[in-house]
């Protein structure tokens, strides 16, 4: 039978029970560092923050209703040169340990030194639309739950996996009665940290699979439905030159995208430096030349190279400052590349990244 | 009205499909002129970059020549050229482009009449096609 602790700071008030386990892990000292937000001082964001003491706990916020980065990346960013000697616990939504789980298969990050601390996902709010500061966590945390999918970051409202995949401690939002929040032990590592916080163990409470199966299919119809009109909208080249019209080339999407791992871009190299000969060449081999150019050439290479790994994440359409919608283009685009393979990105450590491997006997209609 | 001639990129492997060309010119088998052929060490080191750079800038056609499975130089290189090359082909699908004008084919270097053959047959294909709306499209 699962097992798992019971955070409970009273009805309703899961944010602040969620701190007060991050208080404990560091008051036990059983983690160097927790990795969780923090709400900042005007309270319109909550940036993630290495919190080493539990005095820096103030303003915690494990389940904010705004993500300003994928903290994937970040424990990529602590963990990739070499992992620090004190394990970190940090609180990650399902994507962001899909993330990490990929960035940790190409070797940019290490999940020795890290307990991943899970939770249900209700969703996020547009970075950039959300206006007003935040004065009661648990009060949004609740609003959030009972909206559905309403009101929420676009990626979020097609979330495939609103519960966590790989994590060593699952906090069940979803479902989670008035008796607390279960914390529940999903790994041998799990298990050992919460006995090492001291938290009694009970049986996981009844009732948690039904809410979790019911979010995410209440997503997935959403995802149907989204991507089968984005890829309407882009469809063919016609189709493709509109929606990307917007592009300024920033490369902003390929930034923030936590998959995308290479030190350097290609598209950051010299390679595109060129006469102005050959800009009047290719104007003349069609009628016009759109400027700045190649930027479905951008697109389409990252498609490529990283719609395998795709997690849904949904940072690159927070980022892009022309308001184009990326992540659902390239996340549908992933759902098909991933289907060709049967690849889950970032579910565990078992499946390997396509590209990474290949099996002689496949694919048999290529080739010959 | 002039034929329309399609204008068809090929990468070639060093170890196969380009001697195999060599061995269709030196054996005098007649094929069209269509493709522009580009020497590459492997099909392994064909990067869907430079497929879809020859797609979006007036190839109507691109063909990538590998040795057959088993047989690469470098051991895998041809079997990670097929999940790079089927993977962009599902790219392509989903997104309403023409998969079926990027072609992979296995061509050993004794093969010269095969090369021949496919050089015909890829050449036929895309005239059948026209002219590719991709490489025509100015807003991309």
């Amino acid at each position: 039978m699962t097992r798992c602790g019971i955070l409970d700071a009273g009805k309703g008030r899961a944010a602040a029970a969620a701190a007060a386990l991050a208080a404990l892990i560091l008051e036990k000292k059983a983690a160097g560092a927790v990795l969780v937000q923090k709400v900042s001082a005007d309270g319109l964001n909550a940036p993630h923050a290495l919190v080493s003491d539990p005095s820096g706990l103030a303003g915690a916020s494990p389940f904010h209703p705004l993500m300003p980065v994928n903290a994937g990346g970040l424990v990529s960013e602590i963990t990739g040169v070499k992992p620090p000697n004190a394990p970190i616990a940090a609180f990650l939504r399902p994507c962001e340990s899909r993330a990490l789980v990929e960035l940790a298969k190409l070797k940019q990050a290490s999940l020795e030194s890290v307990i991943i601390i899970g939770f249900d996902c209700p969703g996020t709010r547009d970075l950039r639309e959300f206006k007003g500061a935040i004065k009661d966590p648990d009060a949004e945390l609740a609003e959030r739950m009972s909206a559905g999918t309403s009101g929420l970051r676009a990626a979020c409202a097609v979330c495939p996996y609103p519960v966590p995949q790989h994590a060593d401690l699952k906090i069940r939002l979803f479902g989670a009665g008035s008796g607390g929040v279960p914390v529940e032990a999903a790994t041998e590592k799990g298990a050992k940290f919460l006995e090492s916080l001291g938290m009694p163990s009970v049986a996981l409470p009844a009732g948690l699979e039904e809410a979790a199966a019911r979010a995410t299919a209440s997503r997935n119809e959403e995802r149907k439905k989204r991507f089968a009109a984005v890829l309407a909208a882009a469809k063919g080249p016609s189709g493709l030159a509109a929606y990307f019209s917007k592009c300024i080339r920033c490369q902003n999407c390929r930034r923030v995208c936590p998959v995308c791992y290479c030190r350097e871009c290609f598209f950051d190299s010299p390679t595109f430096d060129t006469e102005g000969d050959k800009f009047l060449n290719r104007a003349k081999s069609r009628s016009a030349l759109r400027l700045p150019a190649d930027t479905l050439l951008f697109h389409l290479t990252r498609m490529n190279h990283m719609a395998a790994s795709c997690v849904n994440c949904g940072m690159c359409t927070q980022a892009c400052p022309s308001g184009i919608d990326v992540g659902s283009l390239f996340s549908a685009v992933g759902d098909s590349v991933q289907a060709l393979f049967g690849y889950k990105p970032g579910l565990s450590m078992d499946h390997e990244i396509p590209f990474k491997t290949f099996r002689e006997d496949e694919l048999e209609a290529f080739g010959n | 009205m002039e034929e329309f001639e399609p204008r068809i990129v090929g990468f070639l492997c060093n170890w196969c499909t380009a001697a195999a060309a060599d061995l269709a010119g030196t054996t005098r088998l007649k094929y069209p002129p269509n493709i522009r052929p580009i020497r590459t060490m492997c099909s392994g080191s064909v990067d869907p970059f430079y497929v879809l750079l020859a797609l979006l800038r007036g190839a109507d056609g691109v063909l990538i020549g590998g040795c057959h499975p088993g047989d690469c130089h470098y051991v895998s290189g041809n079997y990670k050229a097929r999940r790079r090359i089927a993977v962009l082909h599902e790219v392509l699908r989903t997104l309403g482009l023409d998969e079926d004008r990027v072609w992979l084919r296995w061509i050993s270097a004794s093969e010269g009449r095969k090369f021949a053959e496919t050089a015909g047959e890829i050449t036929a294909k895309m005239k059948e096609k026209g002219p590719s709306p991709l490489a025509r499209e100015w807003g991309i």
